[in-house]
């Protein structure tokens, strides 16, 4: 962890009022990216990265992560997760039908076997990222986690668009059958 | 409709996959994507090859239209992860990159990892501690080092460090160094022998959406008009440092853009940009933040005027060396048209086409070449990515 985030925990730690500035400082370029490739919308994007602040807030105490990155990224992913099952009730949102779209590609054909335990299912998913290599991992985390679009991860790794998502497309296929294998139920 | 339950569950549980997996693709963000990196670009001279097309042409704004350079990238040595994302061990930095972090009265500066002349250095200012951070052991480290003024430079902005085993100095500066106005800030960073020009601009429009059409890179020496156009006459022009609304906010509206590669001399901030764009705002990426300042639309315009009928244009095309399909083929004009390959940095005439359009030629393959211009999407937008630090975004 670099300094930077030790500090800002330790402002957090001694409720400063620094605190969330610093956070912001740092992080709400990120937080706001990722909520918006997932939601689509900027003022729904916004209310969620003040919603991760807040939450940071409240866990930090006692929470003391060991990296802030991470923990903050899946902070505003979960808030714009829930925020997304919300809109979903009520509109379509294209960008984000295709990505779960995408993602039902991934789910073995079990409708008549109870779903797996969530611990049960990360396990193997964070078993299954475990073996691939570098570049297709952080291709499908990049797609699957921050909701990037393939356009933009092409530009990002340098890589052709036909490249992502042909890697995109096998690591489904390659993730599908590794959950069927281990009798994983989505 | 569709509830997608099961699908969000599995996103939902995606966001439990460990931190490292998380870090690791986030972490690549903090390079620029490598194509558009022009200071990679040029070290990697090697690797490219050129091919200029004359005589394709396409309309700009209705003004008639540019010449378009194709850039082949042989990525293969420059686009590897290890060479995108490898952080050096503590050992293998010099000692600049090892100590990146200095705390003075004034506030926290942080290594430019940039040497600095002796003769720029002035008095001593003050006996302090630099501290750096290894990301393998998670130490951080500090060391006894001497302060100095930069000769011209406010030591608001940056100061000039040595340290005990070393004769040289080092530049450290204050990313968030934030002057009252653009005329502060063209004094205490000592643009006027500071300030230099990489000699392209590019003109790009945006879009209400964001996005960018027809862009156009220009090459010149365009200091002169710098200096007397646009930064003449600038007495209490506030600036505007730009947090995330505000880049959105200009990005959306800034219409044709000119954008003009700049570099701080002894700084290290290099292969930064300065933009002026119609609506009459000066942009630049100097330092840590985004900051615009008002000029003019007059002289804003009068800016671009310039550099559009005194400099010669051409279009860029970035072509993958590994994607065969992406190579340019000749356009059929019905007129003859030169290809000129650039190795090593020399042009070579190699080919001339005849480009009379066939009549066989009305197929897949002439459908195929109709793509051979792309529109790039705006960087200061979020939602491409999760990198906002494109080189050309304030």
């Amino acid at each position: 962890m670099d300094i930077t985030d030790i500090r800002i925990i330790e402002l957090f730690t001694s409720r400063s009022k620094d605190a969330v500035s610093a956070l912001s400082k740092k992080y709400e370029k990120l937080c706001r990216s990722i909520s918006y490739n997932i939601l689509r919308n900027r003022e729904d994007a916004e209310e969620c990265v003040n919603d991760t602040y807040l939450k940071v807030w409240d866990s930090i105490p006692p929470a003391k992560p060991d990296n802030l990155t991470a923990y903050v990224c899946r902070i505003a992913r979960n808030i714009s997760l829930d925020k997304l099952r919300y809109n979903l009730r009520s509109k379509r949102n294209g960008s984000t039908d295709a990505l779960l779209s995408e993602l039902s590609e991934c789910i073995p054909s079990t409708d008549n076997v109870e779903e797996s335990a969530d611990d049960t299912l990360k396990n193997a998913i964070t078993d299954f990222l475990d073996g691939l290599s570098d570049r297709d991992r952080n291709i499908f985390v990049r797609r699957y986690f921050f909701c990037e679009d393939v356009k933009s991860i092409s530009k990002k790794l340098g890589v052709t668009e036909t490249n992502v998502t042909t890697i995109l497309n096998r690591t489904r296929n390659n993730l599908k059958k590794y959950l069927s294998d281990n009798g994983i139920a989505v | 409709m569709k509830d997608n339950k099961k699908e969000m569950r599995l996103m939902k549980v995606i966001s439990d996959i460990p931190d490292d997996m998380i870090t690791s693709a986030a972490n690549e963000k903090t390079k620029k994507p490598w194509y558009k990196n022009f200071a990679v670009l040029g070290t990697a001279a090697a690797c490219i090859c050129a091919v200029v097309v004359g005589g394709v042409l396409l309309a700009m704004n209705g003004q008639g239209g540019y010449p378009i350079k194709y850039i082949y990238l042989d990525a293969d040595d420059i686009k590897t992860e290890e060479n995108v994302a490898y952080v050096p061990k503590w050992d293998e930095r010099t000692i600049e990159e090892q100590y990146t972090e200095l705390t003075l009265s004034e506030g926290t500066y942080g290594s430019r990892c940039t040497e600095i002349d002796a003769s720029l250095i002035q008095g001593k200012i003050a006996s302090a501690t630099a501290s750096g951070y290894d990301d393998y052991t998670e130490k951080t480290y500090t060391t006894d080092v001497e302060v100095y003024k930069i000769s011209k430079v406010s030591e608001g902005f940056a100061v000039a460090v040595k340290f005990a085993e070393s004769d040289k100095y080092y530049v450290y500066g204050k990313g968030f160094y934030t002057p009252r106005t653009l005329e502060g800030f063209i004094n205490d960073l000592n643009l006027k022998d500071n300030l230099s020009f990489s000699g392209k601009i590019t003109c790009k429009n945006w879009g209400d959406d964001g996005k960018t059409s027809d862009e156009v890179t220009f090459e010149g020496d365009v200091s002169k008009a710098v200096w007397e156009i646009l930064l003449s006459d600038i007495e209490d022009i506030p600036i505007t440092i730009m947090d995330a609304d505000e880049d959105i906010k200009y990005t959306l509206n800034r219409g044709k853009t000119m954008h003009i590669g700049i570099s701080i001399k002894f700084s290290g901030y290099n292969n930064i940009v300065m933009n002026v764009d119609e609506n009459g705002y000066l942009t630049t990426n100097t330092l840590s933040s985004g900051k615009y300042f008002f000029i003019g639309k007059e002289k804003a315009k009068e800016f671009i005027d310039y550099v559009e009928k005194n400099f010669e244009g051409y279009i860029i095309k970035y072509v993958y060396e590994d994607n065969p399909d992406d190579k340019p083929k000749p356009e059929y004009t019905g007129e003859s048209s030169t290809v000129t390959h650039i190795v090593g940095g020399k042009e070579e005439v190699t080919t001339v086409y005849s480009t009379a359009r066939p009549p066989q030629d009305s197929g897949p393959e002439a459908e195929a070449n109709e793509g051979n211009t792309e529109s790039r999407e705006g960087s200061g937008i979020i939602g491409e990515g999760i990198d906002s630090s494109d080189v050309d975004k304030p």
